[in-house]
């Protein structure tokens, strides 16, 4: 494949389609950009297995035979008025956090496009959080964002589903971590008789970093399920509403065990606002 | 006499061709992506999924329902039963496979349960007390126009009342002909212009055609056939919203 604009500004890069053996190298690629991507078995499922499968169908840009872009594309028929349509989604496209910025989404998001024209697909889909730098840059290029059917959840342990959508937001949100992991104090979040601290989920040497930190807690009543369910696929200004409107309508509320840890989080709010 | 209550067990590799003919007629009206035996074997094999954890529903002996559930665990610990398919006939059939659905997750010790339904009538009634969750924005661009084009015009009904127009498509860069066109019957015939994104928006009822014209978002030349050509391009819009199931959330 011909290198263009965005791959000749790096030095050494190569285009090419998976080939068996390379399975290992993408899955560690995959988890390492998405936090928690999964397993061999789920990429199994997904590729491999997949009915119309093939070699083509993933894209991995390389750079000194280490993976630094990964993009693919499922092939699948639409069917409208028993008229079937051949489509194309784009999934699981990924940039080594080290080369972000320069171009090369927007160049995995064009040579699959191509790779799918020439493939006969003529409509192409793809999934992304709404507002972000992928969905902004899909609209610029001519997507349309269209209406899908709605997800019903059924919790039925609220302290767990609100672990994981803390876990799974942490771990997809490297400034939120940082801004979290200075911020001098560890937040605890209770649930009813539940407990867990932002320590235990980054899962680091918890007990030496409590040791000098005040505690903040953050007491949540079961009322405030909807927003944390929701809370990943939220804009930035939805998600700060929320959880203002969380703390005015007291289904949240914020306890300082010392003053230190209300100065920790004055001090350092705007940036954690900020990385939300 | 009262209809006969839905009796759900687990799936058999015998009711697989009985299958398809369910989904022709749960899906026969809405835009879906394809299941076919190849798919259905796919989801019925899927991460998390085995064969206990599929059931069809039936009534006097005729397949209903049918839902494939996958439990998996993150790697944060949550246990979540995901129904990854649920097709059913209508009411009855959708609550007697969500409740073996809820009672297959609780017994498999799961924390949550995520399920799309159909859109069927009064659907809302079977989930009140659920949480309806917002999703992340599926996004959707033409590659080739002739091939929605001829899809979104391939309703013979559609066609008919059309019959004998000669138009003509030039949506973004592609023309597209509709009707008997040959070079010299070109010049007479109409000529509808607009962007590919535009075409979309009405493909997928997101832009009424009135608007978009009186918007001028959409152009139509001669003047003397607006109406009739507003009213093709609202036939063409997809007849009801498309259905994703979280299957075909890839």
């Amino acid at each position: 494949m011909s290198k263009n604009k965005a791959t000749s500004l790096i030095k050494d890069v190569i285009i090419k389609s998976y080939t068996p053996g390379d399975e290992s190298q993408i899955l560690d690629f995959l988890n390492l950009c998405y936090g928690e991507w999964g397993t061999i078995q789920k990429w199994r499922s997904r590729y491999i297995d997949y009915p119309t499968f093939d070699e083509d169908n993933i894209l991995l840009i390389k750079v000194n035979n280490r993976i630094i872009g990964h993009g693919s594309i499922h092939f699948r028929n639409l069917i409208v008025r028993n008229h079937k349509i051949n489509t194309a989604s784009l999934t699981d496209a990924a940039v080594h956090p080290r080369y972000r910025g320069r171009g090369l989404y927007a160049e995995l998001v064009g040579i699959r496009l191509k790779i799918a024209k020439s493939k006969g697909a003529s409509l192409s889909f793809t999934w992304h959080l709404k507002g972000s730098n992928a969905y902004n840059h899909n609209k610029r290029i001519g997507f349309i964002e269209i209406k899908q059917s709605p997800i019903y959840m059924k919790v039925i342990r609220p302290e767990k589903v609100i672990r994981s959508g803390l876990f799974d937001l942490l771990h997809k949100n490297q400034k939120l971590k940082e801004a979290l992991q200075g911020l001098g104090s560890d937040i605890y979040f209770r649930l009813g008789k539940y407990e867990f601290s932002i320590l235990d989920l980054l899962s680091e040497d918890k007990e030496k970093l409590r040791k000098n930190q005040s505690k903040i807690e953050i007491v949540l009543d079961e009322n405030s399920l909807y927003v944390i369910a929701n809370f990943r696929n939220m804009t930035k200004l939805k998600r700060i509403m929320s959880l203002i409107m969380l703390m005015f309508l007291r289904r949240a509320e914020i306890k300082f065990s010392s003053f230190k840890g209300l100065l920790n989080l004055v001090h350092k709010g705007v940036a954690i606002i900020d990385s939300i | 006499m009262t209809p006969s209550k839905p009796i759900v067990q687990t799936y058999r590799q015998g009711h697989l061709s009985r299958l398809i003919k369910l989904y022709n007629h749960t899906l026969a009206d809405t835009p879906h992506f394809i299941r076919d035996e190849d798919f259905l074997k796919y989801f019925m094999q899927c991460l998390g999924v085995n064969k206990d954890s599929i059931f069809v529903a039936s009534v006097d002996d005729q397949i209903t329902g049918l839902v494939i559930i996958s439990i998996t665990t993150e790697n944060s610990g949550l246990k979540q039963g995901n129904i990854i398919e649920l097709q059913a006939k209508d009411l009855p059939s959708t609550q007697a496979l969500i409740q073996v659905a809820l009672n297959f997750c609780k017994d498999k010790d799961v924390d949550m349960i995520v399920v799309v339904p159909l859109p069927l009538p009064k659907i809302n009634a079977v989930f009140k007390d659920w949480l309806k969750l917002e999703t992340g924005a599926m996004m959707a661009k033409a590659l080739s126009i002739s091939s929605l084009i001829r899809a979104s015009l391939s309703n013979q009904e559609i066609r008919d009342s059309y019959e004998g127009k000669k138009i003509v498509f030039h949506i973004g860069e592609e023309i597209e002909k509709f009707g008997d066109i040959t070079s010299e019957s070109e010049k007479t015939a109409i000529l509808i212009t607009m962007s590919q994104q535009t075409f979309l928006k009405i493909i997928f009822g997101q832009v009424n055609p009135y608007v978009a014209y009186l918007t001028r978002k959409v152009k139509i030349h001669p003047m003397q056939n607006i109406f009739p050509i507003l009213k093709l391009l609202r036939r063409m819009k997809m007849p009801t919203s498309l259905y994703v199931s979280l299957i075909d959330r890839i």
